[in-house]
């Protein structure tokens, strides 16, 4: 797969390049004349995606396949053919408090990319979020390490299985692959709620020296327990709470990790005067590009913060005229000299939220 | 009647996604210069997007027509286009509409072009070949995807479709490339 994945970005190039070739060879299109009329088939892309009209289809549709199961199962019973009562896929598993549950992670998640199975002790209660890019296959057992005797349950990405059985904790599993691609690793977060239930869990893992942002409210404490990777040792565990930023470096830069705890769930609405030469904007939810008009020798400061957990590493560019000027990261701001007067762009190059982008804020003075 | 209305309104709707808005309340709109400086922005940063979609989709020469169709459209509408909160995935659905008539004549689009001297493809010439056996939606996708390291909810925002069927056109796509060139899943 990895070879085909670098044959298909060099045929990409390739067709990426006789594109730009042929544009080249094209008039302007502001000297050119259209004929295309008006598209009609631009209601899809407006119509919302829940409209009326489509939960109600649905719905029917919904209606009329559970009749026809209803009616399949009532037939089988009546001819006393055995039935499977049994849910596939329910989201609820048992398992008593204080008992070890290991969960295993086969994950067949683009084959290619992530092989390995791992184990996690310790999660008898909580919730389970399963993180990946793929649907992975996360069975359940009580007491045994190596042979499953419970249910299995395939969770697709973003899915939370609830497994509560004391009401104490919430935890979160997140299983994610390393930078390298070759192996699974993953770390196991509770988030300990003080006052229960009045938070969701939002949590985001990272491997390999980067740093994740557990978002989370005030008064929360947050305990994060590295669970065992391909070439960490098992159990380590720190308290941290909302505000600090944990450095842990363990010699080992695979297992190097540094986790920042955010209260800053809020996004603020953006208040830019266009038109002004000194001024702050504020770019919430800031996740492709935005553009403000700045003219040459002034100062520009920028600085970048998470809204939410986020992958390390996400930046913001000062871009003029498809040339990147500098970058800024959630504590690292960028200050810079504008070299020329005209429109300027913050540029996110890419979210990707099965990786675990998300938008980000920046926040723009210019003086 | 009233559908349609109700569809242009849609799109001349201000878009709520902030940095967006930041683009467009920030263009003084009586200044010709500053019209044309910002649609050329568009051109050179954003509708690019668009021609990697359509090469992938219609080939290079092919789509490359439908492509300056579409943004000769763009200009022509620009008033309204540039206050669209996805004009990348309006203009795939203007060039879609461009080439009805080459279709009506049953012209075959041809990956990755229909003369071929316009891309070469002696590097590789069995995966071009395989991608040609795949559905435009699955080409667009595996090539968006895994040639260009877009997001699939990028693919689905221009393609018009959910990231569900964008993530299905990529399995399966990547499936059937597989088979075709006999590589090891």
């Amino acid at each position: 797969m990895n070879d085909l994945e670098a044959r298909l970005r060099q045929a990409a190039q390739q067709l990426d390049a006789a594109s730009a070739r042929y544009q080249a060879e094209q008039p302007s299109p502001m000297t050119r004349r259209s004929d295309v009329t008006e598209p009609t088939n631009v209601r899809s892309l407006t119509r919302p995606r829940w409209s009326t009209r489509s939960v109600l289809s649905s719905s029917a549709a919904g209606l009329m396949v559970a009749a026809a199961t209803l009616a399949v199962i009532v037939l089988a019973r009546r001819q006393g053919a055995p039935v499977n009562e049994t849910v596939p896929g329910a989201p609820s598993f048992s398992g008593a408090a204080g008992t070890t549950t290991t969960v295993y992670f086969t994950a067949d998640i683009k084959a290619d990319e992530v092989t390995s199975g791992m184990s996690l002790s310790s999660l008898a209660n909580g919730r389970y979020l399963i993180d990946t890019s793929g649907p992975v296959v996360v069975e359940f057992t009580n007491g045994r390490a190596t042979a499953p005797d419970g249910s299995t349950y395939r969770l697709q990405l973003g899915e939370i299985a609830d497994i509560d059985t004391d009401g104490l904790s919430d935890a979160a599993v997140i299983v994610t692959r390393s930078n390298d691609g070759a192996a699974v690793s993953s770390w196991l977060l509770f988030v300990e709620l003080n006052n229960r239930g009045a938070a969701e869990i939002n949590a985001h893992t990272v491997l390999g020296g980067a740093m994740g942002v557990y978002a989370t409210t005030d008064g929360q404490r947050i305990r994060v327990q590295r669970a065992r990777t391909d070439r960490c040792p098992e159990a380590e565990m720190q308290w941290w709470t909302v505000g600090d930023t944990v450095l842990q470096p363990t010699g080992d830069s695979s297992c190097v990790a540094s986790i920042a705890v955010t209260d800053s769930l809020t996004t603020k609405e953006f208040t830019f005067v266009p038109g002004t030469d000194v001024g702050i904007a504020t770019f919430s939810d800031l996740s492709g590009r935005a553009t403000f008009a700045a003219s040459a020798n002034q100062q520009l400061h920028l600085t970048v913060r998470y809204n939410s957990a986020s992958r390390p590493g996400q930046e913001v560019f000062v871009v003029i005229n498809g040339q990147r000027l500098g970058s800024a990261l959630p504590g690292r701001p960028l200050d810079l000299m504008l070299p020329a007067t005209g429109s300027y762009e913050l540029e996110v190059p890419r979210i990707d939220a099965s990786l675990g982008d998300r938008p980000l804020t920046a926040e723009l003075s210019i003086r | 009647m009233a559908a349609t209305a109700l569809t242009k309104d849609r799109f001349r709707t201000l878009p709520r996604d902030p940095s967006v808005l930041a683009t467009v309340k920030m263009i003084d709109v009586s200044s010709p210069s500053a019209i044309e400086a910002e649609f050329s922005a568009f051109v050179t940063l954003r509708a690019v997007r668009l021609r990697r979609v359509l090469c992938a989709h219609y080939g290079v020469d092919v789509g490359g027509d439908l492509h300056g169709e579409a943004l000769a459209y763009a200009w022509q509408h620009w008033e309204r286009v540039r206050t669209m909160a996805n004009p990348v995935g309006y203009l795939y659905r203007v060039a879609q509409s461009a080439s009805r008539p080459q279709r009506r004549w049953n012209t075959r689009h041809s990956f990755p072009a229909t003369m071929p001297e316009v891309v070469h493809t002696d590097s590789d010439p069995t995966l071009f070949a395989s991608l040609t056996t795949l559905s435009e939606h699955q080409r667009v996708s595996v090539l968006m995807v895994h040639g260009h390291g877009w997001s699939y909810a990028e693919v689905a925002d221009v393609l018009g479709v959910s990231v569900t069927a964008v993530t299905n056109h990529v399995h399966r796509g990547l499936a059937k490339l597989r088979t075709e060139l006999g590589a090891q899943p």
